[in-house]
């Protein structure tokens, strides 16, 4: 019988070649009246806010009136998974820095790595193999 | 008759090439009332950011960007990219193949096929128009007049039939006539970016450079997962006889633990004093036979150092070293 062939998909590796960020949409949830929003938006009408816009051409913006509601900074991702950040009360600094977590989070759950190394390709040296030892360093069972 | 056949090549022409000439096409065929405007366009943060993300020339104009999302539907005012797909999907198999062949040059065909499909396949390319960010339009028309949304918000996402309609929370009807799935109207938006990539900058290099760069070298294929052997130990034998090499023939390089529980045992295949390939497993047969696939992996997956591909600027016909002889058969 000749070889028979199995079906695989390819595998993304975001960063060979082309870097797509993985954020793609940005949503800024603010009320009118809220004192909690006054933060906020100051930062909508602030330079910064200008800048960060023009800086990340690539992020799709939303701004929505939310009256009665703490103001939220919202991340969609492009694993499909969200990311909200409640900014209430906080400064225009501070807003700042959370919009740039926002922009530079992968949407992936937080975790921690136990390997230093993640890589979809094989070890170019291979594993390590005790049959490969020379035969009188070798351990015998 | 022929005025007739020049008229629908014509219509062809500029599906695939011609964008900004739409409105001349448009006029001649009413299906179509509206074409989508530059001007609402750039309105779009969907179009504009999707433009951004992808680093498309300024050659690739928003509107032809509207017109790659817009798939082919029962209602549907705007030009859809139906052309610019073919178009887009012939580029992609001829890189994907090019480059398979070249790099690959003793894959079986069966192998190959699957291999193409798993790179610029419905699946794959569904998946990369999500990391694009393409965004599908789910809503229905009543509702989208009652939430007075514009026309730059509808343009700027996937436009299609759905096959699968959800009316209410658990109730979806399946309707399969004249519908798209949502992978295949994602797949026809990516291949149709690719096909008008080329039509709008006019360079099969920069095009090149652009499948390249964003659906063929940032993926990762295992091709070594894709093959399956049923006999590979007569396999082996029938290919050596080909070649016109000695038998192979197996040997025990090592082991540990013969009497215990975990045995393991590396073996070897050899023609005459080549090695053809080494593998271990937990009894002799097994390490046997995974050696054998070994060896013909080693002999399938053949891949020369420096690959030189057609499309390339600098690339002669002498470059060529390796021609198939096709696969084994037992």
């Amino acid at each position: 019988m000749p070889v028979k062939a199995l079906k695989a998909t390819t595998v993304a590796i975001n960063g060979v070649k082309s870097f797509i960020l993985p954020c793609q949409k940005i949503k800024i949830d603010y009320c009118n009246w809220g004192g909690s929003s006054l933060g906020i938006k100051q930062y909508i009408q602030s330079k910064k806010f200008q800048k960060f816009a023009q800086d990340n051409q690539n992020i799709q913006i939303n701004l929505h009136h939310r009256p009665g509601h703490h103001p939220v900074i919202t991340g969609y991702y492009a694993n499909g998974r969200t990311k909200p950040i409640c900014v209430k009360n906080l400064d225009l600094e501070t807003i700042d820095k959370k919009m740039d977590i926002v922009r530079s989070s992968s949407g992936e759950i937080l975790g921690k790595y136990k390997h230093a190394v993640q890589s979809v390709n094989e070890s170019a040296r291979g594993i390590w193999s005790p049959l490969h030892v020379d035969p009188s360093q070798r351990h015998k069972i | 008759m022929i005025s007739k056949i020049i008229e629908k090549k014509l219509v062809s022409l500029q599906l695939v090439r011609g964008l900004s000439s739409s409105t001349a096409r448009s006029a001649r065929n009413n299906a179509f009332n509206t074409v989508i405007t530059e001007e609402v366009a750039t309105k779009s943060p969907q179009l504009v950011t999707l433009h951004n993300r992808l680093r498309l020339p300024g050659s690739f104009k928003l509107s032809t960007l509207g017109r790659c999302l817009t798939c082919i539907q029962k209602d549907n005012k705007y030009p859809n990219n139906v052309g610019l797909s073919i178009f887009g999907k012939n580029l992609l198999s001829y890189h994907a193949t090019e480059l398979l062949l070249m790099k690959y040059p003793r894959l079986p065909l069966n192998v190959l096929n699957n291999a193409i499909n798993g790179i610029i396949g419905d699946e794959t390319l569904y998946s990369i128009g999500k990391e694009w960010g393409i965004q599908t339009d789910s809503s229905t028309a009543v509702e989208k007049f009652l939430n007075e949304e514009p026309e730059e918000i509808t343009i700027g996402r996937l436009r299609f039939d759905n096959q699968n309609k959800s009316i209410e929370s658990n109730l979806t009807v399946i309707d399969k006539k004249n519908t798209l799935t949502q992978e295949v109207a994602m797949a026809s938006a990516v291949k149709s970016i690719v096909g008008a990539y080329y039509a709008s900058s006019k360079s099969l290099q920069d095009t090149k450079k652009f499948i390249y760069n964003y659906i063929l070298t940032t993926r990762h294929l295992k091709i070594q997962d894709m093959f399956e052997f049923e006999q590979p130990t007569r396999e082996l034998a029938a290919l050596c006889k080909r070649q016109g090499l000695e038998q192979p023939v197996t040997r025990l390089l090592s082991e540990s633990g013969r009497a215990s529980k975990r045995p393991v045992f590396l073996v070897a295949v050899f023609s005459g004093n080549e090695k053809l390939g080494e593998s271990f497993g937990a009894s002799l047969r097994e390490a046997k036979i995974r050696a054998s696939v070994n060896a013909l992996m080693n002999w399938y997956l053949y891949s020369s150092l420096d690959v030189k591909l057609p499309s390339d600027a600098d690339y002669s016909r002498e470059t060529l070293k390796e021609v198939d002889h096709g696969i084994v058969i037992v």
